[in-house]
């Protein structure tokens, strides 16, 4: 595989992260437009673990995935009270607010003679892991689809759970949740701290992929995109933002020919199936149609063997 | 069981509810008629906790819930249905009885991430009960969605049966029902829904009322206006007026 193709997959698994953290709040029946904010607060501070502190990569993921998964908890606890429209608006006020933090932080330690650590508007360069360690961009790759997979197996997991069936519920009625006895904002909050987990996951392997960040990448086209991934892929499963991501990055990006329109035709993807598929490609009826089937096939599988 | 104390609910200018008292004794039926728009909905939101009420006080088997959240008066035993019906309608049938089921069941986080029983495990026998109860057993796989109208109706029921509610209340169980799905479901009511439980219905259907209500309330603009028996309430002079006046008490 040429760089280019692997820098294509990489992407696609790490727009991923935020694609399925976009998803899971989705599936509870709110519309984040902020998502990206985690995503480069993940980023920030796995680059600040692995950069500055010298710690291990997994540690810097832990720390990306944990300050992302508490601070979208907390901003949650604060906001997921609004009703629709005023929570997405202060998912975006909230992630514009991040990114113009981030413009003007400036904490640089000394690392082998040379300042290393978020400099402003510069961004936050020399995140020089994988060069420390010799580390190719395909072995890279390959990390992140094991953390992806590892992340798409807890999610299927969670949407078999009881959990699972409480977030669809919240998504669905939340009004009749609320009647049958579910504390609808604790569990939002529950689910926007999973979701920040997941952002956060997704940003600290882009800070080592690239090995620079700047505030500039994590503005709201990237949260947009994410939400846009699960309503294309289809809300009845966590494949559906993958599918979507594929789409977007790995189809259109890859037919050069419609480069230079690629935010059209991703536009008018997106208003088409909202308008034929409202909740996407793989949507709850028609995963439940598939499982149904294959239900069906197993059973026959065991009645005839 | 239920005590309301001055009950009032405004939106606005508009008082959809004022100086409401009524008691619910346990173990009893009963039954709220009033003209569209009198304020029987609304008295059913202010009880669930959808919106506080504006003055007045709910009392809930002894506790008392006024400005309460709704799933804390639900989780006290407490189920409803809705004029509109509302079911997940992508979620099957079974599903629908099964949320509503472990929705209440604490278990804390290790709980919830529990996986789903399948149809037919052992964790299930509650829901099939419940379903068997209304007659949609047969129908345990089908999205809700695709329910005809009477068996959404039943599978709103079936939900409040399988998380032995100790009150019910029921918003225009029959509407949009035909004479003999509203005497079905009159039987529902009767002998799935009533034994054991307290029960408050709303409904317009006279057949439905007399058949099932032990005591009746009418409300005629947002103000209790008769309370008794039936019988004697219907033969009020000021209640054929506000209420059958211009409906024929047989078809309505
Ligand atoms: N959320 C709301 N906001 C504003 N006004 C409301 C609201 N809910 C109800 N109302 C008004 O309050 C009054 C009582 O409505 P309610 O739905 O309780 O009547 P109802 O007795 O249930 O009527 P129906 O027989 O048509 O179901 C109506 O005038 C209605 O328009
Ligand atoms: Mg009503």
């Amino acid at each position: 595989m040429d760089d280019y193709v692997i820098t294509v997959l990489s992407n696609i698994g790490m727009i991923s992260f935020v694609a399925l953290s976009a998803y899971l709040l989705l599936l509870t029946g709110v519309i984040s437009f902020g998502q990206q904010a985690y995503f480069g607060l993940g980023a920030y501070a796995a680059g600040a673990a692995t950069a500055m502190l010298l710690l291990p990569i997994w540690a810097g993921i832990l720390i990306g995935a944990c300050v992302a998964g508490l601070m979208a908890a907390l901003v949650g606890a604060l906001t997921l009270r609004l009703r629709g429209l005023y929570f997405s608006i202060s998912t975006l006020a909230f992630a514009e607010m991040v990114r113009l933090v981030l413009l003007i932080v400036e904490v640089q330690v000394e690392v082998d003679g040379e300042l290393v650590g978020p400099a402003g508007a510069e961004g936050f360069h020399d995140i020089r892991w994988m060069f420390e360690r010799d580390i190719s961009l395909g072995e890279f790759m390959l990390l992140i689809y094991a953390l992806l997979a590892l992340v798409l197996v807890a999610l299927l997991l969670i949407e078999r759970s009881r959990l699972g069936s409480i977030f669809r519920m919240l998504g669905s009625d939340d009004l009749l949740a609320d009647m049958q006895g579910l504390n609808v904002v604790g569990y939002r909050v529950l689910a926007a701290g999973l979701a920040g987990v997941l952002a956060g996951i997704g940003g600290a392997l882009y800070a080592h992929f690239t090995t620079y960040v700047e505030p500039q990448f994590f503005n709201v086209m990237l949260g947009v995109h994410a939400l846009a991934y699960g309503l294309i892929g289809g809300l009845g499963t966590a494949f559906g933002p993958l599918i979507g991501v594929a789409i977007d990055v790995g189809f259109l990006e890859a037919v050069r020919f419609i480069q230079g329109y690629r935010m059209i035709v991703f536009g008018g993807l997106v208003a088409l199936l909202l308008i034929f598929m409202p909740r996407g490609l793989l949507d709850e009826e028609r995963v439940h149609r598939l499982k149904a089937r294959f239900r069906r096939r197993g059973d026959a599988h065991a009645a005839g063997s | 069981m239920l005590t309301l104390q001055g009950l009032e609910k405004r939106f606005g200018a508009l008082a959809a509810l004022s100086g409401i008292d009524l008691e619910v004794p346990a173990g009893e039926i009963l039954g709220i008629i009033g003209p569209n728009g009198s304020g029987k909905t609304t008295l059913l939101n202010a009880v669930t906790g959808v919106y506080p009420p504006s003055a007045g006080r709910i009392a809930f088997g002894g506790a008392d819930i006024t400005g309460w959240k709704g799933h804390r008066i639900a989780r006290l035993g407490l189920a409803r249905t809705f004029q509109n019906i509302r079911l997940f309608p992508t979620m099957t049938v079974f599903q629908n009885v099964w949320a509503a089921q472990h929705a209440r069941t604490p278990g804390g986080l290790l709980g919830l991430l529990r996986s789903r029983p399948r149809p037919g495990g052992g964790d299930t026998r509650r829901v099939e009960a419940a379903l068997e109860q209304v007659g949609l057993l047969a129908s345990r796989e089908v999205l809700a969605r695709h329910l005809p109208l009477p068996a959404r109706r039943r599978l709103e029921i079936a939900r409040a049966l399988v998380v032995d509610a100790r009150l019910v209340l029921l918003d225009e169980p029959a509407g949009g029902m035909t004479p003999a799905e509203t005497a079905d479901m009159a039987r529902v009511i009767r002998e799935v829904v009533a034994p054991g439980r307290t029960c408050v219905v709303i409904e317009h259907k006279m057949a439905l009322i007399t058949g099932v209500c032990t005591r009746l309330c009418v409300l005629d603009f947002g103000r209790k206006i008769a309370e008794g028996h039936p019988d004697e309430v219907l033969d009020r002079a000021e209640v054929r007026e506000v209420y059958l006046g211009g409906v024929d008490a047989s078809d309505a």
